[in-house]
């Protein structure tokens, strides 16, 4: 039993703004002070600031495009690597970070929750080996579906959606998923048809279907099967300028029914201006307040090297030719989806670039509801997660970010309406969009708080005037009531979770996809799905199982 | 037992086969290929270690190894004929006395990686081709050689969702005489069949496909000419095309500049169209290596460690003073190096000169686990077919850094 006394607490799930509290950890719970028999250690945090262990709702962590990304970042790897000692495993790399590091990195910045939104199924294997190869941290994945022939054709021939939702339903359970993302919405598709654009009412040449029309049942399915995080949308026409028109009419296809945006800032492109790129943060942020049903991650841009990993192959391909340094992979995938991989070099004094970076701030200070809004960098597509503190900084100290406007493209500061946003952000908002509210969106109900029963992963900061550097290097985490991270390094490796939900499917279904493996996949159904006792063999990974609505 | 059993033998993975106890050995009763026959139909493991070539209680054994690669300052960690999970062991062995990792297939994939770090590439995986391509172009002498079942599966495939039974066929190279058999049925131009000046055919092909103007105006003589002509017509005919390339069968002083001009010509055609390249290799756990590799330690091959730190270095076999082979699927003996040997391997090549030789079993024979396919994407489970008792080189090997 631990008592960790008198620290300033922040809890938004728990309403808690920044209270002097004890909390008690039990069997690494948290328990009320009336459950405590007898207290072993006390841990004074007077003058501290004790949050939720951070929680990572879309950072690419696992699976085969950041292994194509490390393959790829070869000088990033060999400029950053880090040595093995009695504790940690070795590793290189600070864009793309090899597993055991992205790990550490992550706990070392008071986060014990990560989770990666692009799984491709046949690539399932990958991640969850790949994520049980990074310490310190929970995981889960949502499965990528709407590109994928099977239900491409289930769509073509207006199949009925009950059969829709249990072939989703079927995915996750065999993929092992927490939630279900679509990209692009047939597009990926299209573009293995030689497609090179598909807006959200253009069709599939080959199935004649809109990315509408692929995105419409998918919402259906996941609200139907109470999946409690909503269908996890990249929606088309990413980072092409002008498609905030099509981000709102995305949103408008939601029809009310619950949605999440990913990476919005890279879908809030206005064209007005000389330069034919402006800034359409107001109204996309004016449809996020409006519309309750619908959540975002922002995908902030930091400027620097990285490099982008998406499954849409489309704009990947599209975008090759701003390869910083240049070289680029895409790959085609199994009639299921496809990865592109670009290296990116985001520029201060370029136009564009300075405004990428002003559009997504914009989006954080223009939303008025922080429990929808969700801190991500999509690393390491908008920077390396490693930037967190300094985006929190931006997002917390007004006249931090208006000195950094200062610096960067004057056209691009001068056509954004960042310098004149008074909204600076307080640590329980950072507390809620950094922990609460992901958590709350993907149904952990034992995260991402510190209310009686809640797994005890927290983070303890010492205050610093310096918020990048507090949020830097926080003195405490504690992953499961057992302390893992002290002054800022790793000083334990805890056991970890992968997170899932097993939504209810007729098995009947599984008879056609039998059918539809035999003849056109490249392997077999029985090898395709994972078995709970093969998932948990990766590495003495425990399976936790949330519940549908 | 069920037919689908996961095949170890070649990096396709076929995962259709069904395999029964025969004698000492496996049969295969279903979808058996030459690589799978001869890999199913190996003896069973020993059961007995060794210690310089006398039988030694497992324990003793594995404590001798451990003592030989603690003295060790360059141990080499070779062959890695094993599964993910041996992988990720011999990573962490790696690791802890500062050894270098080489597996045996890794200087064909350093040709691909060469290109691949450079240039990046437009790739695809075994369903797209089976599925979508409707025109291949093969770049090499017996492409298929090491990887038996590639054109029954993705070239003769009895079902695929958009390409016709038909389909149309280009070599740059020598084909082989059972792939040329398996064709039969399709439209097949050979531009060369002379197995050498790969690297200028594929620049010819590349000229004439991107500057037609050349083509016509180039001196070539006639056959060349129309052939290039029909391959033209053939690749811009495409709906979806595939260039496939086995860096082990290609001539290994020019192998990097082919993959190189391989990925220049997939940039240059998907400008207008697609076509998406497929490299075979990487058997007996290659592809394993480079994905285990490249996510744990951020580098894809030529793996060593110095105090604990990773390096893309690379060592010198020669250079090693110590050798840890590894070789759960073939009875490759280990190179002859005059340090002290360590072997886990099912099979006894080598093991009397050896100075430790530990019995393991064959991953998908002994038991399960994973490996990864060709195309890199897909990693298959592995199936348990058989009991005796032999240890994975995983469980081995962990034992050895326990005792370190």
């Amino acid at each position: 039993m631990i008592k960790l006394a008198g620290g300033k607490v922040y809890d938004p799930a728990n309403g808690v703004d920044g209270r002097i509290m004890d909390l008690y950890i039990k069997d690494g719970q948290l328990v009320a002070a009336s459950a405590v028999d007898k207290v072993q250690q006390v841990i004074d945090l007077s003058g501290r600031i004790v949050m939720p262990g951070g929680i990572d709702i879309h950072t690419h962590i696992g699976g085969g495009k950041v292994s194509i990304a490390r393959l790829l970042m070869a000088e990033d790897h060999n400029a950053h690597v880090t040595g093995a000692d009695d504790l940690l495993r070795s590793g290189s790399g600070a864009i793309a970070p090899s597993s055991f590091i992205t790990g550490y990195r992550y706990a070392e910045m008071g986060y014990t929750a990560c989770f990666e939104p692009a799984m491709m199924p046949v690539n399932a294997r990958q991640s969850h080996l790949e994520m049980a190869d990074t310490p310190m941290l929970d995981t889960g994945a949502y499965v990528l579906l709407g590109n994928d022939d099977f239900l491409l054709r289930l769509l073509q021939q207006k199949k009925d959606q009950q059969l829709i939702n249990d072939y989703v339903a079927w995915m996750i359970r065999a993929t092992r998923a927490l939630g279900v993302k679509v990209v692009n919405p047939g597009g990926i598709s299209a573009f293995k048809f030689n497609q090179r654009k598909l807006d959200l009412d253009e069709r599939n040449k080959y199935y004649g279907l809109t990315p509408r029309d692929v995105l419409s049942p998918l919402l259906e399915a996941l609200d139907t099967l109470g999946v409690p995080h909503p269908l996890h949308v990249h929606a088309c026409n990413l980072g092409v300028p002008g498609n905030f028109q099509t981000t709102l009419d995305t949103i408008a296809a939601a029809e009310g029914r619950p949605m999440h945006v990913t990476h919005v800032q890279f879908h809030s492109y206005g064209q007005e201006g000389d330069r034919k790129f402006s800034s359409a943060a107001a109204p996309i942020a004016e449809a996020v307040n409006r519309h309750k049903n619908l959540s975002i991650d922002v995908g902030q841009i930091m400027f620097g090297q990285t490099v982008t990993a998406s499954a849409d192959t489309m704009l990947q391909y599209k975008g090759h030719i701003h390869a910083h340094p240049h070289k680029w992979t895409c790959m085609d995938i199994e009639c299921e989806a496809g990865c592109g991989v670009v290296p990116f070099r985001y520029r201060d004094k370029n136009f564009v670039n300075a405004l990428q970076w002003c559009i997504g701030l914009e989006i954080f200070l223009l939303t008025d509801d922080p429990w929808r809004v969700f801190l991500t960098t999509d690393h390491p597509n908008g920077a390396p997660f490693t930037s967190y503190p300094h985006l929190i900084k931006l997002l917390m100290d007004r006249s931090f970010r208006n000195d950094v406007l200062g610096t960067i493209n004057p056209a691009a500061a001068g056509a954004s309406t960042l310098g004149s946003i008074e909204r600076e952000y307080s640590l329980y908002e950072i507390a809620v969009i950094t922990r609460a509210a992901p958590a709350r969106s993907l149904g952990l109900q034992d995260l991402g708080h510190l209310g009686n029963g809640a797994t005890a992963d927290i983070t303890v900061y010492q205050p610093d005037d310096d918020i990048e550097t507090m949020f830097a290097h926080p003195q405490y985490v504690f992953k499961r009531g057992e302390m893992c991270v002290r002054n800022g390094r790793v000083c334990a490796i805890p056991t970890t979770s992968t997170h899932v939900v097993e939504p209810d499917c007729d098995p009947g279904i599984e008879r056609s996809l039998k059918r539809y493996f035999d003849r056109y996949m490249s392997m077999n159904l029985e090898n395709f799905k994972i078995s709970r006792e093969e998932l948990e063999g990766y590495n003495q990974h425990s399976l936790l199982v949330h519940d549908c609505r | 037992m069920t037919a689908t059993v996961t095949c170890p033998f070649c990096s396709l993975l076929c995962d259709d086969l069904s395999v029964r106890a025969s004698g000492s050995g496996l049969t295969v009763s279903a979808n058996a290929c030459q690589r799978a026959r001869q890999g199913f139909g190996l003896p069973a493991p020993a059961t007995e270690a060794r210690i310089a070539g006398v039988v030694a209680p497992l324990e003793r054994a594995v404590t001798r190894a451990a003592q030989l690669l603690q003295k060790s300052r360059k141990a080499l960690l070779g062959g890695l004929g094993t599964d993910v999970n041996g992988l990720r062991a011999a990573l962490r062995l790696a690791e802890r006395t500062d050894a270098a990792l080489w597996h045996e297939q890794e200087p064909y994939a350093r040709q691909n990686l060469k290109a691949l770090q450079s240039r990046g590439g437009i790739m695809t995986t075994l369903g797209e081709v089976k599925n979508r391509a409707d025109t291949v172009l093969f770049i090499g002498n017996n492409v298929t050689d090491n990887h038996p079942r590639f054109i029954e599966r993705c070239i003769n495939p009895a079902h695929a969702l958009f390409a016709g039974k038909h389909r149309k066929l280009g070599y740059l190279g020598k084909p082989g005489r059972t792939e040329l058999a398996d064709c039969e049925g399709h439209e097949l131009v050979t531009l060369t069949d002379q197995g050498n000046g790969l690297a200028n055919h594929l620049a010819l092909l590349r000229a004439a496909l991107t500057q037609p103007q050349w083509l016509a105006a180039a001196e070539l003589p006639a056959p060349k000419r129309n052939k290039l002509k029909q391959l033209v017509d053939m690749v811009g005919n495409a709906q979806y095309g595939a260039l496939v390339w086995s860096p082990a069968a290609l001539p290994q002083d020019q192998a990097d500049l082919i993959i190189h001009a391989c990925l220049d010509l997939l940039r240059d055609l998907n400008v207008k169209q697609r076509f998406a390249g497929l490299s075979l290799g990487g058997n007996n756990g290659g592809v394993s290596w480079q994905s285990v590799a490249t996510w744990q330690t951020g580098f894809p091959a030529g793996v060593n460690f110095t105090n604990g730190r990773p390096s893309a270095n690379g060592v010198q076999a020669a250079d090693a003073d110590c050798l840890l082979w590894v070789s759960g699927f073939n009875r490759q003996p280990p190179p002859a190096l005059a340090v002290p040997t360590i072997i886990l391997s099912p099979h006894q090549a080598g093991a009397s000169a050896a100075d430790v030789y530990l019995p393991t079993g064959v991953p998908g024979i002994d038991h399960g686990g994973n490996l990864f396919r060709t195309d890199g994407v897909i990693a298959l489970p592995l199936q348990k077919l058989r009991d005796r008792g032999a240890p994975s080189a995983a469980e081995v090997i962990e034992q050895i850094v326990e005792r370190l």
